[in-house]
């Protein structure tokens, strides 16, 4: 199992103290600059892996490198990238000394959700209750270290943001005969027929061994079915270019009309991709992670 | 259809101070000064309005009087940022939430069952629920039925999106879910009913008065998908990330639906 479950008798010393430091990080682990060696010294753990990990006086969610193309950052695997920390003991935002109308504030989708302060240039992120009561506290990248962004990574996707519950993935499906794409689609326009106020969301991957227009071309088959065949408003079919999978997959997705969309979750780097072109294969390196949308 | 007997109980519960969602048979539609169709319209007004009728949040920033179909709510300030202006709703017409039959609630609850008997859906969500730490229950079937006998338990969501809304916990004694009934009778529409439905229960599942939210769900699905053997499962979004709460959701969606996919 990925979380180790540990129990450590340190005290919880980052929360206890009056003011944060960025640079001292969280028990010593700054993201970006922490390896493994030092987060098993300073944690006590045993292995780097992106996971839970369950401590005497709370609970931290860490993220650690795998590689750079993946991850978003180039750094060394196994460095940590991330850490967010929830106390389990209860603790007021007033208790921490922090100034938080210096940060940058986020609410949530309804007054009930948590609001997040956050300070890009230390990398630190405050999750607070209505009733400011601290949820977690994350460590981040601080600004000062975006020298080490690998760009166009799979992290780096495009994000409108919007309301999560108005947005439910409905099907996917891989490299299907067209029979029985038509009837997975029949079904998805079923779903947009009866829910006038949706769009629909084609979000195409190309595998690991693609030929080149792949992903788009099958997306562009699944609209052109549901435009022509399904009488489906072609405004409110929305296409994908969602990068590389293992293999060929399609996903569909139902979301407010004007809404925010899906967002692409490819799991294979460019460079890792063999074009398929003229019988012969070759190595791809000049697609951009970032989606096109149609 | 208009239901009076049923808006009259929802302008009582708010009249009562209780908080939670609006309930089975009242809506609000536009008036001057809030947009509540049209541009500028979005889904989360309906949760925004609502907070704001139940009194859980900022109770010094409105106001409300008036008979069944004409219940006004004055919004003149916040305390706490977010983006309603300030405006006027009023009831009318055509209820947003819909009072569900006990075969309808019988019926969600045959959808989340017939989903959860997929061993490898059902292993997924009792070992999600584990994972978050405190749930009342890692059987989403008693969570099912604990928030079906909360007071404003399911109710019906009119249309969709939004496709499901959860609130309160059941740990806080105030859990409430609105659902979308499913579109069709084919499986593929009771799955994906059932998958917002649980998406919703796991909001509520907390034995004590704090929800779970979505990026609590999502590092607890990578953490049971990794543990289960799933392949090419990609890392939780980061905190750092742009829009942390949404990508968050559809990351969790993404898992779920791997685990409880139909076909």
């Amino acid at each position: 199992m990925n979380s180790a479950i540990m129990t450590i008798g340190c005290l919880l010393v980052m929360l206890t103290t009056s003011s944060f430091s960025r640079a001292e990080g969280w028990r010593g682990i700054v993201p970006l600059h922490s390896t493994c060696e030092d987060a098993k010294r300073l944690l006590g753990i045993t292995k780097c892996e992106t996971g839970s990990y369950d401590f005497k006086d709370e609970r931290a969610f860490i993220w650690f490198s795998e590689k750079p193309c993946a991850d978003g950052w180039n750094v060394p695997p196994g460095t940590v990238t991330s850490i967010e920390v929830f106390p389990k003991k209860k603790l007021q935002l007033a208790t921490l000394n922090i100034d938080e109308r210096k940060l940058k504030k986020e609410v949530g989708q309804s007054a009930a959700d948590p609001v997040r302060y956050i300070d890009e240039n230390e990398g630190l992120v405050i999750t607070v209750y209505p009733n400011e009561e601290v949820k977690s506290i994350a460590y981040i990248p601080a600004a000062k270290d975006n020298y080490l962004r690998y760009p166009n990574s799979l992290t780096d996707q495009s994000t409108t943001g919007g309301d999560p519950h108005s947005i439910i993935k409905f099907d996917e499906y891989g490299n299907l005969a067209l029979n029985e794409e038509h009837k997975r689609l029949d079904d998805f326009a079923f779903m947009l027929q009866n829910e006038p106020n949706t769009q629909g969301f084609i979000i195409a991957y190309a595998g690991r061994r693609a030929r080149a227009g792949e992903a788009q071309a099958r997306a562009e088959r699944a609209r052109n079915y549901l435009v022509n065949t399904r009488n489906i408003e072609s405004a409110r079919i929305v296409m994908v270019d969602g990068g590389y999978r293992e293999e060929l997959t399609v996903e569909l997705f139902v979301g407010a009309k004007g809404g925010a969309a899906p967002i692409p979750s490819p799991t294979v780097c460019p460079s890792e991709v063999q074009i398929i072109k003229g019988g012969s294969v070759r190595n791809s390196n000049c697609r951009s992670t970032r989606p096109r949308y149609k | 259809v208009w239901n009076p007997a049923a808006a009259a109980a929802g302008v009582d519960f708010f009249r009562d101070g209780h908080s939670g969602y609006l309930p089975a048979g009242v809506s609000y539609h536009s008036h001057s000064g809030v947009p509540f169709s049209g541009p500028g319209w979005s889904p989360q007004w309906q949760e925004y309005v609502n907070y704001i009728y139940s009194e859980s949040w900022a109770p010094d920033t409105y106001t409300y009087a008036g008979d069944v179909k004409n219940l006004t709510v004055n919004v003149t300030a916040h305390s706490t940022g977010g983006f309603m202006p300030d405006g006027t709703a009023s009831l009318a017409d055509a209820p947003q939430n819909l009072a569900l039959t006990p075969e309808q609630i019988a019926g969600l609850r045959k959808d989340l069952k017939d989903m959860l008997a997929n061993s490898k859906c059902g292993d997924f969500a009792k070992a999600l629920l584990k994972q978050l730490g405190n749930s009342y229950s890692d059987n989403a079937l008693t969570l099912f039925d604990k928030v079906a006998g909360m007071k404003n338990g399911f109710y019906g969501l009119a249309s969709a999106p939004p496709f499901g809304l959860g609130g309160g916990t059941i740990g806080g004694g105030n859990a409430s879910i609105g659902i979308r009934l499913s579109a069709g009778d084919a499986p593929i529409f009771h799955n994906a009913t059932a998958r917002s439905l649980f998406h919703e229960l796991v909001h509520v599942a907390s034995d004590s008065a704090r929800g779970f939210g979505h990026p609590e769900m999502a590092q607890a699905a990578y953490a049971v998908a990794v543990a289960q053997g799933y392949k090419n499962v990609p890392k939780p979004p980061e905190p750092g990330s742009k829009d942390y709460d949404y990508q968050s959701s559809l990351y969790f969606e993404s898992r779920l639906f791997d685990a409880c996919k139909l076909r």
